[in-house]
Parts: C-alpha cells; structure tokens; sequence
C-alpha cells in the first residue's frame, strides 16, 4: 500500500515544465502565475525559461497590429491595436509620433519612417524599448518603402531583439532601386538599381529566407524581388486572371513559395508563385467570405502576419483577422479604420518590460 | 499488439521486462510497452534490466496507471506502423482518424484523476522520460492554471505565498497592464 497522501505539492522540475505550457497568446497569464510564490517568480523570469518558452511555442504569439490612424488636431500618427486581451503592448506608445509613418515590423521590430527635411528612418524594439535613428539613406524624398529583419544568418527569430538588424529601402525617383543597411556597420552598406517605369508603393513587405518581396503601384500590384545575398532586384508579375480592383498582400506560404492575397467578388483568393513548375502563379486557395463574415461587402486585404498564416481583411461591418488554416474568423477593428496592418507578433516573459516610444528625435539609445 | 509482423519483430516484441514499485511490487510488461520510457530504453541498451528494474520513486498505484498509458500507446503505435502499409491511403487515413479519436479519448479519460494523483503522475513521466504522458499531465495542470488569480493558484495548488508584499506590490507595478 502507498503511504497516504501528504495534500499535492508542485516540485521545481515539473512546475517548469508545466509553466512552460501556459498559452503564448494570453501572456497576462505568466504574470499572473509569477505572482504566484518567490520559486515560480524566478522561473518565470530566468533567462532560460525565456529561451526554453520560445523554443517549445515555435511561432511567436499575434499580439495586435500598428496601423496608421488620423487623429483630429494631431494628423496622421501610428495606432497599436491589440488583438489580446490584457496585451503587454504600451498603451501610449506613440503619444508624441504625429506624422511618424509605420512602414514595417518584423522580428520584434517596427520600422518608421519619421517627418524631417530627408528621409529619416527609426527602428524601434516595443518590448526591449530600444530606439536606433539611421543614418541618412542617400536617396533624396519621394516615393519609397522599407523593410526591416534580423541581420543574424540562420536565426529562428524566437529571441532576437537587441540583436543586428537589416533594413532595406526600395525608392524611386527616376529609376527605382534598393539599398541596404546593416546596424553592425552602422551604414548603409549596398546598393542596386533596376531601371525606369517603376514605383514603389507603401504595402507592408514579405520575407521569405533571403528573398524581400514590396509591393509595386506602377505596373500596378507588380512584385519587386530583393535578394539579399545577391544583392540584386527582380521584377515579378501579378497573377494574371486578377482582375485588380482590391487591395492585395504578400504571404508566405506553408512550403515556402511566395503567397498573394486579394478579394475577388466575394471570395478570399490566395495564388501561390510556383518558381520551378510553371515559372507563375497557381490558384491556390479561394475562401467564400460571404459565410465567414455575414453581411459583409466591400471586403479588401489589409495585412497578412507572417508565419502565422493569418489574413487581415477589413470590411463594411469592421476589420477581421482570418485565419486560414482553421477558418477562423475574429473581429479586430472598426469599419475602414485601417487601410493598411503590419502584425505585431512577439513572446512575452515576465522580466521583459514594454516600454513606449522615446520620442526626442535623432536620438540613439 | 505483439501479434503481427515477422519472426524477429515478434520475439522483439515479446520479450517481457520486469518493473518493480517502490513497495516492491513486480509488473511484467513487453519491451515495446516499457521503451515508451526513454530511461528504460537507455537501461535496456546498456543491458542492465536483468533480475527487473527498480523504480525507486514510482509506487505501484502510480506505475499500474504509467504503464496503463505506455500499452495503450504502444499498441496505438504498433496499429500504425502495421496499417500502413496494408491500406490504401484513403483508408489508411480513416484508421488513422479512428487511432487518434480512440486515444485522444482514451487520454481524457486517463486524465480523471485527483489533483494528488495527477501530480505523482507528472513526477513518474518525468523521472521515466515518457514525452507523451508528461505533456499530456503537465498540459492538463497547465489549463486549470491559466485563467486563475494568483490567489486561486495557490488555493488549488497548496503553494505558500512567500513574496513580500514589496515584491508583489513591484511586480504588479511593472507589469500593470496585466490587470486592467
């Protein structure tokens, strides 16, 4: 026979094992457990429970999304809205950014593009609170769009903030061309050219291993190809049968090919670029969204998370995240609030602190 | 379980280990049954399983229930590799669906244990090194944790709350959004 049971007691080993199951996508509730007792405190905060905590979750949790907002008496300034619920993002994050431009976030960072007589470029990191200005890129003011990632070779991205960063800028004035920067050279360190006839337009930018992909507006909805370790632009067409009344975004899709949304009628069209087969672009996937989001109309493609395989569409009846490999469908937004969402997707630990934006321009922290 | 495949794969199979429980009851099992346990498996390839395995920390209560889960799974298993190659694949699927639903039920069922029981189990996955019982225990304590206070953790859990209320008070500072 057992001995009778003393009343359950959790040891150091198992408790880890435990708190390392709690949901990604509601990280009140790590807080919440390491207001618990001294031990799971700790735990919580170690550094290798961070590390272990990303390891086992894989896919960074979607934590909200920025979009460009129009705030009376102040302009245009950039809007964090959560899509959970208590959601460690700063609320008045970007209480002095009147006129700031969001045009990327990626791998824990946002990129802005930030009012000044040049272009004036700012990574900022929203959970390590870090701030970097860059130099001046040498192309002068006009029509342009940037990408930022994570400079480190062979990184899963689970933890990579704080660490060097790539931003890659794609502008035209006569001809259109790319130029890269690096934070370990603190420079921008390559440039290429592709030729005339050419402009850039401000959709949010997809990464795909060591392919960036902008969105052109003229041709319209073209795809400009960045490689970065060629350092060199390629031009891809738009699917051909789409007739391109909507808005479109980049994916990645599962297998690593390149993915392109938009709304046709009152379907989700997804159209995979098949490199190797039919050098085009296959029909992938259409999802009727008449059923998914009733009474809806007017329906354009917004954003699309990376990695995540979530779609972002906003409607008559409000902006909507998609899901697309359940179907799920949840409400994010209010009515043409957002023309345009960049996904902000991060882990949360507790002993990581969200901190606003500083904003003293031209300031490196 | 042990009944398909060839000669060898069957007295592979068959070959029986000998558990004993820390109040020294003995539980004969089949190798593929006990290899669910990745520190039996490291035991057995170092030959050292003769005259049985003492399982010094595991009582019989707990290691009947561990080794309930291991011949469920490893006949789940066993059902696997034997399907596939004697199904179409629409077919095969179909078992396949039908091996998940039948274990995913299985699992609830297994998990309807007390908290005591629960816990003792956590502790023999991880001291056996059987990745599917310690996720599927630990997984279960997890979801009863997630949309508790502080205060109500504790209360279920039995867990002393040693934390100033300084450092409380500076946790809930920092991480104010938290509880709004």
């Amino acid at each position: 026979m057992a001995p009778p049971h003393a009343p359950p007691e959790l040891m150091a080993d198992p408790v880890e094992e435990i708190l390392l199951r709690l949901p990604p996508g509601d990280p009140a509730c790590l807080v919440r457990a390491s207001l618990v007792c001294k031990p799971w405190c700790r735990l919580l905060s170690a550094p290798s429970f961070r590390r272990r905590y990303r390891a086992f979750h894989r896919a960074p949790p979607l934590l909200g999304f920025l979009h460009q907002h129009h705030a009376v008496g102040v302009g245009n300034l950039p809007r964090f809205v959560p899509t959970v619920t208590p959601c460690p993002f700063p609320k008045q994050a970007f209480g002095g950014c009147a006129h700031w431009c969001v045009l990327d976030c990626r791998h824990g960072r946002v990129l802005f593009d930030v009012p000044f007589d040049s272009v004036n470029l700012a990574v900022w990191e929203p959970i390590t609170g870090k701030r970097q200005q860059l130099p001046k890129p040498p192309i002068c003011l006009g029509c342009y769009n940037a990408a930022v990632l994570c400079a480190v070779r062979g990184c899963d991205h689970l933890d990579c903030s704080g660490g060097p960063f790539f931003v890659v800028l794609v502008g035209s004035r006569n001809i259109l061309g790319s130029h890269l920067y690096s934070s370990e050279a603190g420079a921008w360190i390559a440039s290429a050219d592709l030729g005339t006839g050419y402009l850039g337009y401000r959709k949010p930018s997809v990464l795909i291993r060591d392919d960036v992909y902008f969105v052109l507006i003229v041709p319209r909805n073209t795809i400009l190809k960045y490689n970065l370790g060629k350092n060199c632009l390629t031009i891809i067409q738009s699917p051909v049968a789409h007739d391109t009344h909507g808005d479109i975004a980049l994916m990645p899709m599962e297998d690593g090919s390149l993915g392109f949304a938009s709304v046709l009628g009152s379907k989700l069209c997804l159209w995979s670029w098949n490199e190797e087969v039919v050098a085009g672009w296959v029909e992938f996937r259409a999802i009727e969204l008449e059923t998914l989001i009733p009474s809806s109309s007017s329906i354009e493609v917004v954003g699309s998370a990376e990695g995540i395989d979530v779609i972002f569409v906003t409607t008559n009846v409000g902006a909507f995240t998609i899901e697309l490999k359940s179907g799920q469908v949840k409400k994010v937004g209010k009515p043409w609030e957002c023309c345009t969402v960049f996904p902000f997707m991060s882990f949360y630990t507790p002993g990581c602190a969200c901190s606003i934006l500083p904003s003293a321009p031209a300031e490196a922290h | 379980m042990a009944s398909a495949g060839s000669g060898d794969e069957k007295a592979a199979a068959a070959a029986m280990i000998t558990l004993i429980s820390s109040d020294n009851e003995k539980f004969e099992v089949t190798e593929a049954t006990a290899t669910l346990s990745q520190t039996i498996r490291h035991m057995i390839e170092d030959g050292c399983t003769d005259g049985g395995v003492p399982l010094p920390n595991v009582t019989s209560k707990i290691l009947a229930r561990v080794i309930e889960y291991c011949k469920k799974h490893a006949t789940a298993a066993a059902g696997e590799e034997g399907s596939s190659s004697s199904f179409s694949d629409a077919a095969f699927l179909e078992v396949d669906r039908a091996f998940l639903e039948e274990l995913e039920e299985f699992d609830d069922a297994f998990l309807e244990v007390d908290r005591a029981t629960l816990f003792d189990l956590i502790l023999a996955a991880n001291y056996l090194d059987i990745k599917g019982l310690l996720n599927l225990t630990c997984q279960k304590v997890a979801d009863s944790v997630k949309g508790k206070t502080p205060e109500q953790i504790r209360e279920m859990y039995n867990i002393v709350n040693d934390l100033t209320p300084e450092e409380e008070a500076e946790i809930r500072r920092e991480t104010q959004w938290a509880f709004e």
